[in-house]
């Protein structure tokens, strides 16, 4: 099976309330603050990542490996709203990388990059990743 | 004449991008029970049985007009020939299936009704095919001529970020080598193309979205245009800064040469070219336009290749022989270069197709591209806007405010940075908001985020290396620049 690297939109970056090891980083209570959202249904702060609604239930239906879902507080930064009029984001999850990259539909390469298999992408490709940078993966 | 509903007609459409197309006459139908037959019927009688499905073929091929529409997102130059072809196939199996039903009155009620429909949603398609065109030519002009600006020393912001997001990226050569980029006309001619198939491309994605939102492919394509003459409208809007919209009519006869609006225009079917003004002038301009590009053009040889770095031999004879893009053709003859150095921001001086070359001897005004090495100071305070406005009190409302070295740094690094140097002047960038800060702000995050990956404990002086490398690569939207 192919396995293809993935860079999601960045939208915001941790906000004051992520509680987080650092060295390498490990986070362990996710705060997600918006700077600024281009609508794209999955998004990164790295390592972590967010994933809209009705994108967890297409993982869920697919029964993609690899993922865990939690709680994300999400906030909006001054910044984003001098971009945006409103607040108005899709419902977000914490979507928590747990597989290896190349053997789960969701890993974590060496680097901590997301890498997910053909099918995780088939689902991913139908909701708006258009943002993403989408490369094949070489281990 | 049976009156027939388009699917279509409840959408409220544009008066300008969809105006209520002339009707072509058709006869009417007998009454059901009349006894006057007509003495030449409309139908002709078939000479060969049509194929069985020939009929739902024709609907098929019908129905899929709105769908071409949609095309005109994966590029303008695709999309034209496959819409003439379209409507050709039309005509075929709409005469096949209507010749198979011989005079029978419903397959003329039906016929009537098809065709009414058919002509309408062709009427559509014409329409909203000159709305692109006339959208988007001027858009592509504009992003054309702002590049030349920015290359020559002004602003061109906008056309940078658009070059950029475009497939094949031909700010990439530009970025790695911008004053020979500058020199050369033929990048600029396929970074017009490239606006044309990036532009398309992002109608698609609008369309795309739009239908999964659940509306009809028509109002999706609509929206989609609509997004794209926004883009336009913003990019012109930015000439109010002082871009050069004045040498845009100039740029007119070198972009429609470009190999995707030349053979999308001819193309084309004639009717469209004579309803769009723009596109007659157009035409105008490419029958004016330089006959050496003119001649290339039919050349089969017109197959761009990918691009290389600049050949050794430039400097050695002041002029670039070759476009590195096409290094298998004969030299441009172009006329010697009427280049006005150094220009103030947002000047640069191209007329018709000679775009200027620099001479060795003419230094060229490309942006400076190498801001001073960033550092860090002390903020006097944690409110790093209120910092930023008392320094640059003009640039109150015109900018952003953002962090060189990004805020999460004190969280993703502890004890690496203080607040105090975070929040400082010196880390303090402000970028225009007319440079579509949506597009870059992702994208210095992006190569943040990258940095972070790459980089899990860096040490101050490498976050400075990289805050610089930032400043590099977006001084050009940054003001005050750094």
């Amino acid at each position: 099976m192919n396995y293809y690297l993935i860079k999601p939109e960045v939208a915001g970056g941790y906000g004051d309330d992520t509680v987080c090891d650092t060295r390498p980083i490990v986070v362990h209570k996710l705060h997600y603050e918006f700077f600024g959202w281009m609508g794209d249904d999955l998004i990164t702060s790295f390592p972590s990542f967010i994933a809209s609604d009705r994108l967890v239930r297409l993982i869920l239906e697919n029964h993609l490996t690899g993922t865990a879902i939690a709680d994300v507080k999400v906030t909006f930064s001054r910044e984003y709203f001098s971009s945006f009029k409103k607040a108005e984001v899709p419902f977000f999850h914490w979507l928590k990388i747990e597989g290896t990259a190349g053997s789960e539909d969701f890993g974590y390469s060496p680097k901590r990059r997301l890498v997910v298999s053909e099918k995780a992408l088939e689902v991913l490709r139908k909701v708006n990743i258009h943002q993403a940078d989408i490369e094949p993966y070489n281990p | 004449m049976p009156s027939v509903r388009s699917p279509y007609s409840d959408i409220v459409q544009h008066p300008q991008l969809f105006p209520s197309p002339a009707r072509i006459p058709y006869p009417a139908p007998l009454p059901p029970n009349s006894p006057v037959r007509p003495r030449v019927s409309p139908i002709p009688k078939p000479t060969n049985p049509p194929a069985s499905n020939a009929w739902q073929n024709s609907l098929n091929t019908i129905q899929s007009i709105p769908s071409g529409l949609g095309n005109v997102v994966s590029g303008l130059g695709s999309f034209f020939p496959s819409l003439g072809h379209g409507f050709a196939f039309i005509g075929d199996t709409m005469g096949g299936a209507i010749a198979g039903a011989t005079n029978h009155k419903a397959a003329q009620a039906r016929y009537l009704a098809a065709a009414d429909d058919h002509y309408n949603r062709q009427s559509d398609a014409e329409d909203t095919l000159t709305s692109t065109i006339q959208g988007l030519v001027p858009g592509s002009f504009y992003d054309l001529a702002t590049a030349a600006g920015d290359a020559a020393g002004g602003q061109g912001g906008q056309a940078r970020r658009t070059l950029r997001s475009m497939p094949g990226n031909y700010l990439n050569a530009w970025e790695t080598d911008p004053a020979s980029a500058t020199l050369n006309t033929l990048p600029l001619l396929d970074g017009g193309g490239n606006i044309f198939k990036g532009l398309g491309s992002r109608l698609t994605e609008d369309g795309i979205a739009n239908d999964v939102a659940g509306n009809t492919t028509r109002a999706a394509v609509s929206r989609g245009l609509g997004t794209g003459f926004t883009k336009v409208g913003g990019a012109l809007k930015y000439t109010a800064r002082g871009g050069p919209i004045g040498q845009l009519a100039d740029h007119g006869s070198a972009l429609l040469t470009s190999k995707v609006v030349k053979p999308a225009i001819t193309a084309s079917s004639r009717a469209v070219i004579k309803a769009a003004p723009t596109i007659a002038t157009g035409l105008h301009m490419l029958k004016d336009a330089d006959p050496v590009l003119r001649t290339r053009l039919k050349a089969p040889s017109y197959i761009p290749s990918p691009v290389r770095p600049p050949t050794p031999d430039i400097k050695s004879n002041g002029f670039r022989p070759t476009s590195p893009q096409f290094p298998d053709r004969p030299p441009v003859n172009l006329k010697p270069p009427t280049y006005q150095a150094p220009a103030p921001a947002g000047a640069f001086s191209i007329s018709g197709a000679d775009v200027p070359r620099h001479p060795d001897n003419v230094s060229p005004t490309v942006i400076d591209s190498s801001p001073p090495r960033a550092t860090f100071g002390n903020a006097p305070r944690k409110e790093y806007r209120k910092t930023y406005f008392a320094a640059n009190p003009t640039a109150k409302g015109e900018v952003f405010v953002h962090h060189g070295a990004e805020q999460q740094i004190l969280k993703l690094y502890p004890g690496l940075l203080t607040p105090a140097k975070v929040h400082s002047i010196e880390n303090l960038r402000g970028i225009l908001k007319e440079h579509n800060n949506k597009v870059h702000l992702s994208q210095i995050r992006r190569d943040w985020d990258d940095y972070y990956a790459n980089n899990p404990d860096p040490t101050e002086d490498e976050l400075l290396d990289q805050v610089t490398k930032t400043d590099q690569k977006y001084n050009w939207a940054y003001w005050p620049r750094k």
